[in-house]
């Protein structure tokens, strides 16, 4: 019984973290949800093995690893549960949040694990050995991925030389 | 930071993608964790039906699954199936060759058609195939009435087998039901009741009685031995080659057509060698053509016959007389070593029942007697000389009163009239 209170204070108190850098990780609201729960659901299944300190990292691991593998095995071949209709921002009075909303766009653009990298360095700020080592690549692997990722993102984001010339 | 960098972690960072967690998650999280266990266990299941099906699936396909069509080509060469082409008036009957492939089920690889046709009313399927123990193997299916039996399976010792004697479908018979290889014309009884028979066209010998343990002869359309063997007890299939072998001659003469009373000479003539190593020793026999025949003071004909037999690498030139088909005087002479075929045999036979004696001279081709002599050497005897002015390239053959039984002289020359080297005779002993 024990266990079950201390699962269900670890769901209550990192769902929210996890799942907002599920998202980030996929740019699709219901399949991070769906990845999330997938993830807590196999910590549940061995939490009486996994120390209170990595749980955290056990989920994220599970999260990834089903994102990436899902991916792989092409996901639209699954059933992506969807309670109600996906985010749809609406138009925002300013010229950042366009920009914020035109880098979001261009970040669905990018492959899965290109995307994961970008999020772990900029959103988990880790660097690139701690990159290869939760991805399972290699750190010369991370760099490159970054590069592309980063160039990938000035060609399909926004213009972003005129704000830096107003800015200036 | 590139400016491209910070849109990037301004964009990540924004609050405006944080997505609202779900009212009391947890239940939803325990019951996918059982789902997920629940997969888990189908998931290996699975894997172990796959794995069993795999290793299960190739010795289940053979009793399970539909065999291949059957084939009615020859089977290769050194696979030790028979050669024969598949025949009979029902080779065309897919439907019931494949039924009879079905019932026949302890093949495995192609099964091979040999004959198909009707005994009686009843329809009748010869089939070959590698057996399940490796071997290759026939079988015989009856359909009676829509029933279809597997009447026997036999493996394949020879598949140089001229004759199959099949199973009467009808049960014991005093008949012998034989199935010569495709090609051949007449099937002949070489012992015993001599029995010659036509193949019809269905390619089945009905000969009365019952003839186990007969050696057969399979001839062509020349009159040539195309196989022989003996006949299986009822029951078998398989004509089997016996310690007689039918075969060509060597001699460059006049050479007959094998025929019974040849693979009788087999025996008689094979049993002067006396017994070979191992409990078969096979003999090859064939028959020389001899003068002709002679009437005897009894009324009884005399049949004198020269004979090359080969046994064991070596080989052998003799004769017997036939008497009223009765064997006498067989002799042999081992020719071997020799390197030449001699210019002349010479054939002396006693026949004291008969108070006669028989002579006679085969002549190799190219080879002419111009002259013979036989020494009396017991009482009784008179010498014997002859001298042909025109020498004689037929040989000669002669029934005396009594044999002489000294030593003799055959003087030859060839066809330009050049004297050949003459013949000694040792004296004769019976």
């Amino acid at each position: 019984m024990g266990d079950e209170r201390e699962f269900a204070d670890f769901v209550t108190a990192r769902m929210p973290a996890i799942l907002r850098w599920a998202h980030l990780l996929t740019g699709d609201r219901s399949r991070a949800e769906d990845l999330v729960q997938h993830a807590f659901a196999a910590t549940y299944r061995h939490w009486r093995r996994i120390s209170p300190a990595g749980a955290e990292a056990y989920v994220r691991k599970a999260v990834l690893n089903a994102h990436l593998s899902w991916w792989r095995r092409g996901w639209t071949r699954h059933e992506q549960p969807a309670g109600e209709l996906p985010e749809r921002p609406g138009p925002e009075p300013t010229g950042a949040v366009d920009e914020r909303d035109a880098m979001w766009a261009a970040l669905a653009g990018l492959p899965p694990r290109q995307r994961a990298v970008l999020v772990l360095r900029y959103y988990e700020d880790l660097h690139e050995a701690e990159i290869a080592r939760v991805l399972d690549i290699a750190p010369g692997t991370v760099k490159s991925q970054a590069a592309k990722g980063l160039a990938r993102l000035r060609a399909l984001g926004p213009d972003l030389t005129p704000v830096r010339e107003e800015q200036s | 930071m590139s400016p491209v960098e910070e849109l990037l972690t301004r964009t990540l960072r924004d609050p405006a993608r944080t997505l609202p967690v779900p009212a009391d998650p947890v239940p939803a999280i325990r019951h996918r964790a059982r789902r997920q266990r629940r997969n888990t266990a189908l998931g290996l299941a699975a894997m172990v039906l796959v794995v069993a099906a795999t290793l299960l699936a190739p010795a289940a396909a053979g009793r399970f699954t539909r065999p291949a069509p059957v084939a009615t080509h020859p089977a290769p060469r050194g696979s030790g199936l028979l050669e024969w082409p598949a025949s009979g008036p029902l080779a065309g009957d897919t439907a019931l060759v494949r039924d009879a492939a079905e019932r026949w089920r302890d093949s495995t690889g192609t099964v091979r058609l040999v004959w198909a046709g009707r005994v009686g009313t009843d329809r009748v399927v010869l089939l070959q195939a590698t057996g399940s123990d490796g071997t290759p193997a026939l079988a015989q299916v009856a359909d009676r009435a829509g029933t279809l039996t597997l009447l026997t399976t036999e493996p394949i010792r020879d598949p140089g087998v001229s004759a199959l004697r099949l199973v009467d479908p009808a049960g014991p018979a005093a008949r012998t039901l034989l199935l010569a290889r495709p090609g051949a014309v007449t099937v002949r009884v070489l012992l015993g009741s001599g029995l010659s028979a036509p193949v019809p066209a269905g390619g089945v010998v009905d000969l009365p009685g019952e003839l186990a343990g007969q050696p057969v002869a399979v001839l062509d359309r020349d009159g040539r031995v195309v196989g022989d063997g003996d006949l299986p007890r009822p029951g078998g299939l398989a004509v089997v080659r016996g310690d007689v072998r039918l075969a060509a001659a060597g001699w460059d003469g006049n050479v007959e057509a094998p025929e019974a009373r040849d693979y009788a000479a087999g025996r008689v003539l094979g049993s002067l060698l006396g017994p070979g190593p191992g409990r078969s020793y096979p003999v090859e026999v064939a028959g020389i053509e001899g003068v002709g025949t002679l009437d005897l003071r009894s009324g009884r004909q005399a049949e004198p016959r020269f004979y090359e037999l080969h046994r064991a690498g070596r080989t052998y030139l003799g004769w017997v007389v036939w008497v009223d088909g009765t064997p006498h005087c067989a002799h042999l002479d081992d020719v071997t070593d020799s390197g030449v075929q001699p210019d002349a045999l010479v054939l002396r036979c006693a026949l004291p029942q008969e108070r006669a004696g028989l002579v006679e001279v085969h002549l190799h081709n190219g080879i002419r007697l111009s002259g013979l002599r036989l020494d009396a050497a017991r009482p009784g005897e008179t010498t014997v000389a002859r001298t042909f002015p025109l020498p004689l390239d037929n040989g000669y053959v002669s029934a005396l009163d009594a044999l002489p039984t000294g030593p003799g002289r055959l003087r030859l020359e060839d066809v330009s009239g050049q004297a050949r080297s003459p013949i000694t005779l040792p004296p004769y002993e019976p």
